[in-house]
Order: structure tokens, then C-alpha cells, then sequence
């Protein structure tokens, strides 16, 4: 049997990152937008949630599920665009 | 009489009445159909009524190099308004951002979550290598409220809150009183 290739394209990865992102405790709205070897994760965090903290935490949770599920070592950088204050 | 005023017509009728009917499209009273001074000031009010929608409905034309020059001074202001750079957030896994205004946003709501202060504005500076801020606040207060002890308090919940919501440590906070008001 021949090699396989993987290829999973932009818009899944960033589904996964996205869903990946909105599973860490504080973040109220996430999306991903992957480019190259960067996946640039833009999230809302609830107000009384450590931004820093919130930002770190979907770091890993992005980093660890694009490796496990698609197999993609990516640089991930998260900004905070809001705080939802209510 | 002031200038606001308006005198009355020679028959004592208030004109303002007369011309409020004229630009309503209403007819003249039974006085003022007898009335010369009264239908004097509809029919005038009526010309000049008249002469006003005309005016109105006439389009206005635009030089096309005026409106080119116009447009292109919006678009190059819209070129040169860039966010501002977001805030740097440290991480072992390499650098994260926090947009400034939600900064300010949270910053803004735990001053306005104070008694006797509002926060009027906000602003935030990240001028070293690592990641502390300066903050800049103008508040406003309530009549009567000891001001420096208010303005501590203030200092206090910004640099400890601040920290806990944003994950900044905060190095400085100017706080300026810009504004009473009465309860």
C-alpha cells in the first residue's frame, strides 16, 4: 500500500481552532483565522476573567488540539478584541 | 422688545399665529378673511412659503473636482485612522495581544462601578520592554465628595483590579478630576 497524505484545509483548522478556543472557561466568542504556519485566534473574554490567563490557556488549547486532531504544529497567537462586561 | 419678540399686527393679532396657519396649508379665520392686515401677512407668508420649497427641491449641483477632492481627502483620513496597537500580553507559547479598547473598556467599568465617580476617559500606555502599563484617567465626581480621598480610592481598585482582569501590572495611574456634578 502507498504513503497516505493529510491535507486539512484553512477552513477546517480553523473550525477547530475556533471550537477549540470557545471551550476555555472565559472566553464568551472565539474565531481563528489560519496563516501559514500562524493561526491568529481572536476571542471575546467575560469581564472578572484574567485576560492574560484566558489568552495563555487558548494558546494550549489550540496548540494541543490542532496537533491531535489534524497533525498541524502551528504558532498560535491570541488577541483579546473585547471584554464583555455584562 | 427683544429681538425674539415679534409685534403684533396693526389689528392686534399675534402674526406668528397668522404665518403658524399660512405654513400649515390652514385657511384664514373668519376675522382674518375680513382682516387686510392679517391677509396681507397669510399672503406673504405664503409666497415666501412657497418660495422656500422651491429652493428646497432644487437640486444643488456638485463641481466634479470638488466632489473628488472631497472624497479623496475622506479616503486618505480613512487611510491614516489605524487602531491603535494593541497591548502586548506575555506567554510562554510566544506573545498574545489585548486590543486597547477593551483595555480602557474594563478599566473605564470598574470606575464607573464606584460611588460618586464616573470615568470620563481612558487612556493606556505600554512604553517599556515588558508588559506594565501606565493608565491615564480623567474622572468625574459628585458635589461634595472629599476628593483626594476619593481619588485614592480609586488609584487603588484601578491597580488592583486592573491587574486581576487584565493580567497587566500596572506601574502608574494619573487620575485628574475634570468635572462635578450634584447628586
Amino acid at each position: 500500500m502507498g504513503g497516505v497524505t493529510l491535507h486539512v484545509a484553512d477552513a477546517a483548522l480553523a473550525a477547530l481552532a475556533a471550537a477549540a478556543a470557545r471551550g476555555v472557561p472565559g472566553v464568551a466568542a472565539a474565531r481563528a483565522v489560519p496563516a501559514a504556519e500562524l493561526v491568529r485566534v481572536t476571542i471575546a473574554v467575560r469581564l472578572g476573567d484574567n485576560c492574560r490567563d484566558v489568552a495563555e490557556a487558548v494558546q494550549r488549547a489550540v496548540t494541543h488540539t490542532l496537533a491531535e486532531l489534524a497533525g498541524r504544529t502551528a504558532l498560535v497567537e491570541v488577541t483579546v478584541a473585547e471584554v464583555v462586561l455584562r | 422688545m427683544t429681538e425674539a419678540e415679534i409685534a403684533p399686527l396693526a389689528c392686534g393679532r399675534d402674526a406668528a399665529l397668522v404665518w403658524d396657519r399660512a405654513e400649515a396649508g390652514l385657511p384664514l379665520d373668519a376675522h382674518g378673511r375680513s382682516c387686510p392686515h392679517c391677509s396681507a401677512a397669510y399672503a406673504e407668508a405664503r409666497r415666501l412659503d412657497a418660495a422656500v420649497h422651491r429652493m428646497a427641491a432644487t437640486p444643488v449641483p456638485v463641481p466634479e473636482q470638488t466632489l473628488e477632492a472631497v472624497l479623496g481627502r475622506v479616503l486618505e483620513a480613512a487611510r491614516n485612522t489605524r487602531p491603535p496597537e494593541p497591548l502586548r500580553l506575555d506567554s510562554p507559547l510566544g506573545p498574545n495581544r489585548l486590543a486597547r479598547t477593551a483595555a480602557t473598556a474594563v478599566l473605564r467599568a470598574l470606575v464607573d462601578a464606584m460611588d460618586g465617580v464616573r470615568a470620563r476617559s481612558c487612556r493606556i500606555e505600554q512604553p517599556g520592554p515588558d508588559p506594565a502599563i501606565d493608565v491615564a484617567l480623567t474622572v468625574a465626581a459628585r458635589f461634595g465628595l472629599d476628593l483626594v480621598s476619593a481619588t485614592a480610592r480609586v488609584r487603588q481598585t484601578v491597580v488592583a483590579m486592573g491587574e486581576q482582569a487584565l493580567g497587566l501590572p500596572l506601574r502608574r495611574v494619573d487620575i485628574e478630576v475634570v468635572d462635578l456634578w450634584e447628586a
